[in-house]
């Protein structure tokens, strides 16, 4: 049980910088999600952490103790890989014992733990199988037993989910969860799929291109997203480039000849500005809505019906694409494709920020109409 | 906490700490050992070479250097024709193999192997027992009208090295064709190509790196050469002889063996860069083979059939000749020897000498080969620094045996080691046989090494585990098959050795393949012919038993 603290820590690879600057703590007994497309060093965060990279700068501390020149062996944590990495040539037992045996825990004891350990993720009947006789979601937790029998201060998990097809992998999920809950052990998650660290997570870690964007807890990142890409990446959402102006309390948000109001937020913006808004938040009517928020004219150019939404598309008179939600497609209004309607946004569900380097390369593909998040 | 922070911000290396690590212990003796017995010794002939060429008091010969390149154009002049005539042969077998599913095609590629476990002089003379002046298929193209041709010189030289290097090139170009993916194929078949524009066009360019790599294998093979040129050159000398010839003979000059092994290491170590590209390539590293797709059409299988019948066939006279010339008499001018008899048989078997030295050579270097090779191909894969190293581990691979014969013998003539010395010992008949042969099996090592994810490893350090006890208990286990592979290669390369052991071997340890070359050069064909059986099957035997033991662990875990 373990406090992580990693301060401006920078990996580099001869002249290629995977990770820049990096400063995060995770408290006692939270599981925190690193979050990122691949290539944004959010593995190798965790390898780092693990000690099977080493450290170009900065230091990361598990409860205090500097960790940086400690190898692998002496770190105390418990990794879960993405393709399981259980040893071919022991059963499911010598596997989870494995741990144990190095650290010369007497055979009673022994037994006694790897029990406990398969007990924990509903294994207990299968530890004379050999590897090749399980499949993917059963080796996965016969990985997961293997690291936690050891009683490591902190639980690494990298990408644990990604071989397993989709319904194995809700399942997974949930019970990697609960083991951690009820462990209380820090744990950190890596994964490139938003919608599994939103579930799993107590906070996320947004990385991209070797960088923290933003951290705080799911719904922190996906109200209040602080730069472009993480309001593309963290669900689905509609960007638009923007130019802003502060009037009377609001903001005026001209978007490629669109206009928008939005409500202000702390630190003023004007200027050039990325603004966001979620589909749900578009509601759609066959005539322009009086309730005084800002109201989209165009036309439905796509719809899918997905039974308890029906998602589309309505492209504005400007030719800016929106893409909404109809919740509840049976009790609502749905257009027809080619119809004329109306989507109406309320102006407090407009997210926007100043645009900063980083989030230029988004904006362009949002100019050329490629959709994104 | 000061100072670890301070460390940590010069950067540190992975995994590094204070405490002994066994490992790199052996890594270094393993190191230690190449750079020994096969860096030093090429390192010096280079620079022995240097020095005679610029030795005022004791000038070259003026002819020296155009007849060395004239020797140089027989050498690559025979290798590429051997290079062209066996990849000819070998593509379209394999394809017909692969393809075409002719029935008993295990079994013909089978015998066509049979060239794997006999050392490469065993052909060159059985196309003297077979088209020689007096041979049994010269009498009967003669009896047909059709003239005998010359066999002694590049005629026979090509066949005799077509008969024995054709199935490198056609494992290598099987290997390939099982990596071509089915729907690729499918893809081209549904578009409406047929099956020769499959081949030409989507199946030969795909494994055209495989291609390359057996006519590389055939051309290096083909160069360093020193057994059939010796027996069937005749007056067409290639530098492997030169060197050999001017070793052994008092009347040679001791200059050229020198300067010919500089020059072939020049030569063949330019091919080193692209020989390792192409092996990367063709390794095979994931475990899952793609499915080939293989083609009905029932008039190309019968072709397939007959063609390969008659070509394995072909490749089998060899065998076939040395088993009757070793239980005849004499056999000249006729169809079959005068008269059968066992004495060829209770002769080589009264030579005990050769047999036993033969097996304690198998029973020390094998061993030493597979240590050498799990050191090596470990280093390679823990340190990616040292991936440098694995140039080394190759040079064997280009370089002929008679230049690391020579070389080993120019740096060590005159050591004693333990008070024994060197060159009149067994030691250098086990170290050049082994650096010989450890080219070889470095290549199954790292094959197999590549086989096991890195995560493996990391996960036994993260629960504690030392490097050694992660390669004792994760790493070695999961290696098994793959040492027994190795150990049948290396236990067949050993055994059938000749270039590099004609050059060293000490009084006393005359080893089977040079009693064999020196009874057939001799002329006792029938003698060397039983001794040539008896060792197709020692090794023929002891691959099969260590297939046996493999299959049966293999089917108790």
């Amino acid at each position: 049980m373990a406090e992580i603290r990693i301060e401006h820590v920078e990996k580099r690879f001869g002249n290629v910088v995977a990770v820049h600057d990096l400063t995060l703590t995770i408290a006692q007994g939270e599981l925190v999600s690193l979050l990122g497309p691949s290539g944004c060093g959010k593995t190798t965060t965790l390898r780092m952490l693990a000690g099977l990279e080493s450290i170009t700068a900065g230091t990361m501390r598990i409860d205090g103790q500097v960790i940086n020149d400690l190898p692998p062996q002496d770190r105390n944590v418990g990794i879960v890989f993405q393709d399981y990495a259980i040893f071919q040539t022991m059963s499911v037992e010598r596997n989870v014992a494995y741990g144990l045996e190095v650290r010369r825990v007497p055979v009673d004891e022994r037994r006694r733990r790897v029990g406990e350990a398969l007990e924990l993720v509903g294994l207990e009947a299968l530890g004379k199988r050999m590897p090749s006789q399980l499949s993917g979601g059963q080796l996965q937790r016969v990985a997961l037993a293997r690291a936690l029998v050891i009683r490591p201060r902190v639980l690494l998990l990298d990408e644990p989910l990604s071989n397993l097809d989709a319904a194995l992998r809700q399942n997974l999920r949930k019970q990697i969860r609960t083991i951690q809950r009820e462990l209380g052990i820090t744990a950190i998650f890596v994964t490139h799929d938003q919608e599994e660290a939103m579930s799993i997570s107590d906070r996320i870690a947004v990385m991209n291109t070797a960088k923290m964007i933003q951290h705080g807890t799911p719904k922190e990142i996906y109200e209040g997203p602080r730069t472009a890409f993480v309001a593309a990446f963290i669900g689905k959402t509609n960007l638009l480039a923007a130019r802003a102006s502060v009037t009377a309390g609001e903001t005026r948000l001209d978007a490629g000849g669109l206009p928008l109001v939005a409500r202000s937020r702390d630190g003023v913006v004007s200027g050039e500005v990325w603004a966001s808004v979620r589909p749900q938040d578009l509601r759609i009517t066959a005539e322009p809505a009086a309730d005084g928020g800002n109201v989209i004219p165009g036309r439905v150019s796509y719809l899918e019906y997905l039974g308890s939404l029906v998602r589309g598309e309505l492209v504005s008179d400007a030719g800016t694409p929106f893409l909404f939600e109809v919740p509840n497609p049976q009790h609502a209004f749905v257009p027809g494709v080619g119809d004329r309607a109306y989507a109406s946004v309320a102006p407090q569900a407009i997210t926007f920020g100043r645009v900063e380097e980083e989030d230029r390369p988004i904006l362009e593909l949002v100019r050329q109409q490629v959709p994104v998040g | 906490m000061a100072t670890a922070t301070a460390r940590a911000e010069g950067g540190s290396a992975r995994a590094r700490r204070p405490r002994f690590d066994p490992l790199k212990a052996l890594y270094l003796v393993a190191a230690i050992y190449v750079v020994a017995f096969l860096v030093f010794p090429l390192a010096k002939v280079l620079f022995e070479t240097a020095g005679l060429l610029f030795n005022a008091e004791r000038p070259l010969p003026e002819t020296l250097i155009p007849y060395m390149m004239r020797i140089t154009w027989n050498s690559i002049r025979l290798a590429l024709i051997t290079t062209v005539v066996c990849v000819a042969i070998a593509l379209p077998l394999a394809i017909a193999i692969a393809k075409l599913r002719p029935p008993f095609r295990t079994g013909w590629t089978v015998l066509l192997t049979l060239p794997f476990i006999t050392p490469p002089f065993i052909s060159s003379f059985a196309v003297i027992i077979l088209f020689g002046r007096s041979g049994v298929l010269t009498q009967l193209m003669e009896m047909v009208g059709i003239p005998g041709f010359p066999i002694y010189g590049l005629n026979g030289l090509v066949l005799t090295q077509v008969l024995h290097l054709t199935p490198y090139a056609l494992l290598l170009i099987l290997a390939g064709l099982q990596t071509v993916p089915k729907h690729t194929e499918e893809a081209a078949l549904s578009m409406g190509e047929g099956f020769f524009g499959t081949m030409r066009r989507i199946v030969v360019p795909y494994i055209y790196p495989h291609i390359l790599a057996g006519a590389v294998l055939v051309f290096l093979s083909s160069i360093g050469d020193v057994g059939a040129p010796l027996l069937i050159g005749g007056n067409y000398r290639v530098l492997p002889v030169e060197i050999y010839s001017n070793f052994v003979s008092f009347l040679g000059d001791d200059r050229i063996p020198v300067i010919f092994s500089a020059w072939i290491i020049l030569i063949t170590a330019f091919m080193l860069f692209f020989v390792k590209r192409l092996l990367d390539k063709t390794e095979v590293k994931h475990k899952a083979r793609t499915e080939t797709f293989t083609y009905d059409v029932p008039w190309l299988r019968r072709a397939a059939t007959v063609v390969l019948t008659l070509v394995t066939a072909f490749f089998m006279l060899p065998y076939v000749a040395i088993v009757i010339s070793s239980l005849g008499t004499v056999w000249a001018s006729k169809l079959l020897p005068n008269a059968f008899t066992l004495a060829n048989y209770q002769r080589a078997l009264g030579d005990t000498q050769p047999i036993l030295n033969s097996m304690f050579l198998v029973a020390v270097i094998t061993p030493l080969c597979l240590f050498l090779a799990v050191m090596l191909g470990h280093m390679l894969r823990a340190m990616p620094k040292l991936r440098w190293f694995d140039y080394f581990t190759l040079l064997p691979f280009v370089i002929p045996g008679v230049v690391i014969g020579v070389g080993i013998i120019r740096a060590y003539s005159g050591v004693t080691l333990f008070g024994v010395d060197f060159t009149a010992s067994a030691l250098v008949l086990v170290t050049a046989v082994s650096i010989r042969r450890l080219a070889q099996t470095m290549r199954v090592m790292t094959a197999g090494y590549a086989r096991i994810d890195q995560s493996q490893e990391e996960a036994s350090w993260s629960l504690g585990a030392s490097n050694a006890r992660t390669f004792t208990r994760v790493v070695l286990p999961q290696m098994r098959p793959v040492l027994f592979a190795g150990a049948v290669i290396a236990i067949t390369k050993v055994i059938t050795e000749l270039g590099a052991t004609l050059l060293v071997y000490p009084p006393g340890w005359r080893t089977m393949p040079v009693y064999i070359f020196f009874y057939v050069s001799e002329g006792q064909i029938a003698r060397g012919s039983a001794m040539g059986v008896l060792l197709i099957l020692l090794v023929g035997v002891g691959t099969a038993v260590a297939n046996l033991i493999s299959k049966s662990r293999r089917a108790a875990t």
